[in-house]
């Protein structure tokens, strides 16, 4: 019973270690009109050190990128990028957690679920999540 | 014709040599709101196939003209952009005294954009950008030009949104004039709107949609002056509209649209167009 308990106790500890391990920014960035800028936006962030997932909500203007703790992002450097794009980068908040998917394990459920995250953030309700924001006009 | 086969032939081979980009909707019948950004390319094939027809000296003439323009462009940097056009038709003519088959190369034309104004919003954004350029006397004369080297300026606005675009043109051409022919200049007017038929919601896993274009187009042309003197049958104002439709992947755009005269108001005895049909594909690098 004991062997089971501490079994189970391992999993669960590192099921959850895993989980925090990543941080996720949500990047504002106006201007993009088409999945294929948005696309074209994704692509370049991937390029990025550090960067590990990455989706978006075209609506709400809203990037979302995952990376481990470490990962920090010169706002120079975004702003950079997106103008070389065609883009204006407006801000960026970091979460404590991740709550992406990769896409290739994206559902349909998933994919709703996340639409509807990004815009719960867009109208300023981040539940379940500690956060801080920098604007950069 | 096989001017238009090595033209289009060239262009592939061109598109194939270089990394294809995204692409975003736009105009069909004209050039100067294409979307580019800084260190993109872009390529257009565009073919247009108009039937004119109209009387001289109570002859009945008629003309249709098949024609491809390729225009080129590359984004210099994220606010300026430089683009090429060149045409190439073939014309067939006839009348009740003469008939004639020609392919030529038209007048080459080269002009650049500069963005002044721009704001984005989220999914949004709207820009106005002069353009200026000039248009070389690279055609048969009589045939495919007016051997006149011109030059013409206009602004261009655009407004773009997740669901629809609107694209405005305004344009001077300042024609020239060669061996004591004073070509009349141009004033035209463009708008085109572009709005999503399918699907109705995207992402970025979205592979491609349709866009319904509606066009409308206006030009006034001064009369034309022969060492000094008005020529009558030249001029005069025409309007139209083009209904069209674009299939946008990510990686090329398929465009379709025909051109019908709305109203025209053309000095003496000029051809008037009866429809003309564009159809092209686009790609960015």
């Amino acid at each position: 019973m004991k062997k089971l308990f501490f079994i189970v106790f391992s999993i669960v500890l590192t099921l959850s270690v895993q989980a925090t391990e990543l941080i996720q920014y949500n990047l504002r960035v106006d201007g993009m009109t088409c999945p294929f800028c948005l696309a074209a936006s994704e692509q370049a962030l991937t390029k990025l050190e550090g960067v590990e997932k990455i989706d978006s909500n075209l609506d709400a203007a809203i990037i979302s990128v995952c990376g481990p703790a470490s990962l920090e992002f010169d706002e120079q450097e975004l702003d950079e990028l997106f103008k070389k794009k065609g883009f204006t980068y407006r801000s960026l908040e970091r979460l404590e957690t991740c709550s992406l998917v990769d896409k290739l394990e994206k559902s349909p459920k998933d994919e709703l679920e996340s639409q509807e995250h990004l815009h719960g953030h867009d109208a300023g309700h981040h539940k379940g999540h500690d956060h801080e924001s920098h604007s950069h006009e | 014709m096989k001017l238009l086969n090595i033209l289009s032939r060239g262009l592939l081979v061109f598109a194939f040599c270089l990394k294809l980009s995204t692409v975003n909707a736009a105009p069909i019948t004209f050039n100067t709101a294409l979307p580019l950004s800084q260190g993109q390319a872009l390529v257009r094939a565009l073919i247009s196939y108009e039937e004119q027809d109209g009387s001289f000296e109570q002859s009945l003439i008629s003309q249709d003209r098949l024609s491809l323009s390729s225009v080129l462009a590359y984004g210099i940097n994220a606010k300026w952009a430089a683009f090429a056009v060149l045409p190439v038709s073939h014309i067939e003519f006839s009348s009740s005294t003469q008939e004639f088959n020609e392919s030529a190369l038209g007048d080459v034309e080269l002009f650049s954009r500069y963005e002044v104004w721009k704001k984005d919003n989220a999914g949004a954004t709207r820009r106005i950008a002069p353009f200026f350029g000039v248009r070389l006397p690279t055609g048969e004369t009589g045939v495919s030009s007016d051997a006149t080297t011109d030059v013409f300026t206009g602004l261009v606005f655009t407004s773009a949104r997740t669901k629809q675009n609107f694209d405005l043109q305004l344009r001077f051409d300042l024609n020239g004039n060669n061996q004591g022919l004073d070509v009349g200049n141009t004033f035209s007017v463009d708008a085109s709107w572009q709005r999503r038929i399918a699907p109705s919601k995207i992402s970025s896993s979205t592979k491609g949609f349709w866009f319904a274009a509606l066009e409308t187009n206006a030009q006034y042309t001064q009369r034309s002056r022969l060492l000094g003197e008005a020529v009558s049958s030249s001029g005069g104002f025409i309007s139209s509209i083009a209904p069209g439709i674009q299939y946008i992947t990510r990686r090329w755009i398929a465009e379709l649209a025909v051109r019908i005269p709305v109203f025209s108001n053309l000095n003496g005895e000029a051809l008037e167009s009866d429809f003309t049909v564009f159809t092209g594909i686009r790609a960015n690098f």
